[in-house]
């Protein structure tokens, strides 16, 4: 006890001294707590069609003093990633984020700007130039030149997800034509090459570095990258532990260790933010948003990640082949009800366009089925159902699909539909959906990279059905407005045509849209230079403590 | 001479009428018995009136109250869809009186045979069951019950087989365990020796002397399923949608467990209720069965 | 007694050998595909997806399969986990230390604590304290875990701050999670202790004891005791055993990598390598435990020793 006493005496005296060192000589810190607030959440929510994702950030404030003492950023993520190799898919990122680099990168706004490349040129339809940076170096030394880039372009093609996302790239044309020079060709004119050089596949890795593992599998749990931070250790199931790297090109990490750790209970998540265990949960419950929004030492911060939860009509099984069926389902759903309910107005919004507000490409006043039983009843009768219908709903087992699954029974019920309720775990369920042994389900789509007409594309085209169009619609009209999608270089015309395209999804009535959810990140009060938005995850380097 | 007559025909007596007036005589002198035996008549008699002690519906929603906190007209207060927790909670009474009876049934008849013909014969007999019940045990009962129903399916009924059929090592170890110990004793012997038939042998002396231990344990095992049966909800592999079982009510209400306690509060209360009543009554039953307790 | 120890340790092999084929058979039929799961949310075509299956072995038949397993087994091979690639033996070498902490704290306390209780109660029958203490302990019993372990972490993590929220650091991380884990064992060996010497002390000798005039307090131990033990004995090792395949509830709320949060949901994600590895280490401490529990059947009582041959 005496010890545990003098310690805490001296580390104060410690504290102390390092506070009048800030105060009087390293003057800059003080100064940079104003400079680093940039883009603060409001000034980017602007009202016009082409409105980026809400970026989001803690704004620092006049007078706050760097707490130096506090060394470790600590994250609390839902999930654990299943390797930390970037060729291999995952479904979690944060510590990718931090420990590895691309060529180019989304800014706040959803706007592609270089990182690892110096710039770069589009020099016909198909063939692409990025000059690198000459000053950047791996965790293990090594030096970044175009060798690596080529390097780990084709060793991305080697796996299979990553080679299914970039099918476009031909994998022929990849040159490293001189030292920090590199080319490459796509197979046809393709309008999210630069997206697809976003995506984590692509991130630069080092040649020696997997060699020195051993193996693809030890690489992808002793990962080395070009990020601010090197990764020190692992403990399965447990936290990633990553440091800072001093050599980093760019301005070094402020904070230096971070700790994720994975907690799947969101109960514990949020109680350990509360009680300083940790400094960001990466998803705060839904359940827990006005407690941690309001909390003492705890804020959360709110923004659009283009997830939409909808329920996806398959077509493919009678009787929802017939669009009347499909139009009275619509017009039996009552989403408002469903999703204040079991959402709350803190948590999601509801739009009639099947891409969020506040991402390009939303759609403002398209043409809806408003919630009316009656005009269900009509048209079930019109379509050979005077007495009404049973329809399976495959339904994932968990608190909150129970109360959406619960409500949407009832509501149907009123236009003569009886819901039969299908409960399936999450092993079973992907499965049935992929091989379309199902009616209808409830689902939420968070496809990366966010952008309007690449996510009408993936969920809405012919050639995705058993993968992510889980509608299985085919429809040639809609294939024709998406096959355009995909050449268009220019982005807004590009949203223009996914508007074209939520149009006639909705005319074809093969999802019911229910709601979009915004991400909500807790965080420790005392946090500064925080920034996020559905286009870009935080960049831990830029983090620091405030005291509080 | 008079005295031996009254004392022939007490004993007459006492054999034909007393045994079970005994029984009872001695169940009653038990506090605990008697409140346990109290406690689960109020459960059954929930049960039995659940749909008529409300005139609230126990699975529709109602989204403008929800989340009530407990008042006059909402005894319990109302869940996170507006329902009336009291109602549900009575509704769920019979779910969980069901699934305690019907898994403790299975278990225990499976667990009866199998430990009395391994405890009785012994040798080899007993070698190749404990060796089986021994793998059946050697596999965590949480997994063996949540493969099974990921095999049968989500669902009420799966869910009772899966919890009878993981328990039944339990029973079957008990009841060898006290066979074992008695096997040996003189009256085993004697009854061997004048005649009695292996079976004739277990069911009319060695079961009945091994009952106490496996009251003790069916008791306490009806309250583990009710609660076992909860943790498969948490898992999400118990009940579908909107059935009021505790479980389910308890693992939807600890998302808001800091803010509206009580949707937590009652049907864990309940859980608790039950399976503390359960146990009572056991321990008084098995008090009052006490055969050593001749007078 | 050597050779009925040496029997039982080399009965282990066909108990562990069953064990793998009913386990490898359950999760064979368990509707749900790996690859799927694994893949889930990323834009797989169904070539990835026969590739993936390829890969993982999840092609051939029932008997190919099992074979290939049990020849990787003999190799001591427990096979790669489906999603991450990481040697299973090395997942468990981290889940089982937790596993087993938790466990023994958790035992210790309940058969310390439990079997006093259980004596007082019998020694008191039909008195206060005997309905308090059972009372008592059957409240533990009764509160279903993950409500318990939420409470607590609550109260002593949130509004006192005495203790973490998480993890296993230290003495203090391993109070609330042994605490919650104990308290179903605490009941059923305070009952079964209870009962057990409820009936020895109505026995004939203990009647025969005491009319000798032997102290009470000597008739409690050196009478009863011994062979009031067997049914308790038998019930710290099912309750031991059980707390060895992993509280899963209690490590998910406090977010122990455990083996019950390893295998559940290694059963849910369908990772089968990770399922069978997990049982298999569960099985093998559970068979060396009630080879323990026997043994001190026979140290206990010598009529049952007596047929260890």
């Amino acid at each position: 006890m005496k010890s545990t006493h003098k310690r805490r005496l001296i580390s104060l005296a410690l504290a102390v001294l390092m506070l009048v060192g800030v105060l009087s000589g390293c003057g800059s810190t003080s100064t940079s707590t104003g400079a680093s607030s940039a883009a603060p959440s409001e000034e980017s929510s602007s009202a016009s069609n082409n409105a980026p994702a809400q970026a989001a950030s803690v704004p620092a404030q006049e007078g706050e003093v760097v707490d130096t003492q506090k060394d470790t950023i600590t994250m609390t993520v839902d999930r654990e990633p299943a390797s930390l190799d970037p060729a291999v898919y995952v479904s979690t990122y944060n510590a990718h984020d931090q420990i590895y680099e691309g060529l180019v990168t989304y800014d706040l706004d959803g706007n592609i700007v270089p990182l690892l490349a110096e710039s770069y040129e589009q020099v016909d339809d198909i063939t692409w130039v990025f000059k690198l940076r000459k000053d950047v170096y791996f965790h293990n030394g090594e030096h970044m030149t175009s060798a690596d880039v080529l390097y780990t372009f084709t060793r991305a093609m080697k796996f299979p997800q990553a080679a299914n996302m970039l099918s476009n790239l031909d994998p022929d044309s990849f040159e490293a034509t001189d030292e920090y020079t590199f080319t490459f060709k796509t197979k046809q004119p393709y309008a999210f090459t630069l997206n697809n050089l976003c995506e984590l596949y692509l991130m630069i890795v080092n040649e020696k570095a997997i060699q020195n593992a051993g193996s693809d599998e030890a690489f992808g749990r002793n990962p080395v990258g070009t990020g601010p931070y090197k990764f020190v250790s692992w403990v399965a199931a447990d936290s990633i532990t990553l440091e800072r790297f001093d050599d980093y090109w760019g301005e070094p990490a402020k904070v230096k260790n971070v700790v994720f750790k994975y907690i799947i209970e969101p109960t514990t998540r949020t109680i350990d933010l509360e009680s300083g265990g940790s400094d960001i949960d990466w998803v705060v419950a839904n359940e827990d948003y006005e407690r941690v929004a309001n909390g003492e030492n705890t804020t959360v911060l709110k923004y659009s990640i283009a997830a939409t939860r909808y329920f996806p009509l398959n077509v493919t099984k009678e009787p929802l082949n017939d669009i009347r069926v499909r139009q009275a389902l619509q017009y039996a759903t009552d989403a408002e009800t469903i999703w204040q309910v079991v959402f709350g107005p803190e948590v999601a919004d509801y739009s009639t366009s099947f891409i969020a507000p506040g991402i390009g490409g939303h759609a403002e006043g398209l043409s809806q089925y408003e919630y009316n039983p009656e005009k269900a009843k009509e048209l079930l009768a019109e379509a050979g159902y005077p007495n009404g219908l049973d329809i399976e709903f495959l339904q994932l087992s968990n608190a909150v699909e129970d109360m959406i699954v619960t409500l949407l029974k009832e509501q149907w019920a009123a236009a003569g539909v009886n819901l039969i309720i299908s409960p399936i775990d999450s092993a079973g369920i992907n499965s049935r959906l992929n091989e379309g042994s199902f009616f209808v389900s409830s689902l939420q789509q968070k496809t990366q990279p966010i952008d309007a007409g690449f996510i009408m594309w993936k969920l809405f085209h012919s050639s995705n059905r058993g993968s992510t169009n889980r509608s299985y619609v085919a429809d040639p009209e809609l294939d024709a407005i998406l096959d355009e999608i995909c050449i268009t270089m220019d982005r807004e015309k590009r949203d223009e045509l996914a508007i074209q395209a939520q149009a006639r999804v909705n005319d074809l009535a093969v999802v019911i849209n229910l709601c979009h959810l915004h991400a909500l990140n807790g965080l420790n009060k005392n946090l500064r230079g925080y920034e996020a938005s559905g286009y870009r995850r935080p960049l831990l380097k830029n983090c620091y403590f405030v005291v509080g | 001479m008079k005295e031996n007559n009254m004392q022939k025909q007490e004993a007459l007596t006492y054999k034909h009428r007393g045994q079970g007036a005994e029984i009872w005589r001695r169940f009653r002198k038990s506090k605990t018995a008697m409140l346990g035996l109290f406690m689960l008549l109020v459960l059954v008699f929930l049960a039995i009136f659940a749909d008529v002690l409300t005139p609230y519906d126990a699975t529709k929603s109602d989204a403008a109250n929800r989340m009530l906190q407990p008042s006059a007209e909402h005894l319990f207060g109302t869940d996170e869809l507006g329902r009336d927790i009291f109602t549900r909670i009575a509704m769920g009474t019979r779910i969980s009186l069901t699934v305690g009876l019907v898994s403790v049934t299975i278990s225990a008849v499976g667990g009866i045979i199998l430990g009395s013909i391994a405890g009785y014969y012994g040798g080899k007999v007993d070698t190749i069951i404990m060796r089986f019940v021994d793998i059946w045990m050697a596999i965590p009962s949480l997994l063996l019950n949540i493969t099974i129903v990921a095999v049968l399916g989500v669902g009420l009924e799966n869910v009772m087989i899966a919890i009878g059929i993981s328990n039944i090592p339990g029973y079957c170890r008990t009841i060898r365990a006290s066979i074992m110990s008695i096997k040996g004793s003189e009256y085993i012997e004697a009854a061997k020796a004048s005649g009695a038939s292996d079976a004739r042998i277990i069911l009319s002396h060695i079961i009945p002397n091994s009952l106490a231990p496996l009251i003790v344990q069916a008791t306490l095992r009806m309250g583990a399923s009710i609660l076992i049966c909860a943790s498969m909800s948490f898992m999400g592999l118990g009940v579908v949608p909107p059935t009021p079982e505790w479980g389910a009510m308890l693992s939807t209400g600890r998302s808001f467990l800091r803010d509206h306690p009580h949707l937590c509060t009652f049907p864990g209360g309940a859980i608790m209720y039950t399976v503390l009543a359960m146990n009572l009554l056991g321990d008084g039953i098995r008090d009052a069965l006490d055969p050593k307790l001749k007078n | 007694m050597f050779k009925y120890i040496l029997r039982r340790i080399l009965l282990m092999i066909p108990v562990m050998l069953f064990v793998i084929v009913i386990v490898f058979t359950l999760m064979y039929f368990t509707p749900g595909d790996p690859v799927d799961t694994i893949l889930a949310g990323s834009d797989a075509t169904a070539q990835t997806r026969e590739a993936l299956r390829e890969e993982l072995g999840l092609n051939g038949t029932y008997l190919e399969r099992l074979g290939r397993y049990i020849g990787g087994l003999l190799h001591g091979d427990l096979g790669l986990d489906y999603n991450s690639r990481m040697p299973v033996i090395d997942i468990i070498k981290v889940a089982f230390p937790s596993t087993l902490k938790i466990a023994g704290a958790a035992i210790a306390f309940a058969t310390i604590l439990g079997i006093a209780i259980g004596i007082w109660a019998a020694v008191n029958q039909y008195t206060f304290a005997d309905t308090f203490a059972t009372i008592l302990a059957l409240l533990g019993n009764s509160m279903p875990v993950f409500w318990l372990a939420l409470l607590l972490m609550l109260q002593f993590s949130i509004r006192l701050r005495w203790l973490p929220a998480t993890g296993l650091d230290g003495w203090k991380g391993l109070i609330m999670p042994a605490f919650c884990t104990s308290v179903s064992s605490l009941a059923a060996i305070a009952r079964m202790t209870r009962s057990s010497m409820l009936e020895v002390i109505r026995s004939d000798y203990i009647t025969t004891a005491r009319a000798k005039g032997v102290r009470e307090a000597n008739v409690i131990t050196e009478h009863a005791l011994g062979n009031a033990m067997i049914p308790v004995v038998t019930t710290i090792g099912i309750q031991f055993g059980n707390l060895l395949g992993g509280a899963v509830l209690t490590e998910t709320v406090f977010a122990i990598p455990g083996m019950g949060t390893m295998i559940v949901s290694a059963i849910k994600a369908r990772n089968i390598p990770v399922v069978q590895g997990g049982v298999l280490v569960c099985a093998l401490s559970l068979c060396v435990l009630n080879l323990v529990i026997d043994l001190l059947y026979g140290f206990i009582d010598p009529r049952i020793k007596s047929q260890y041959k």
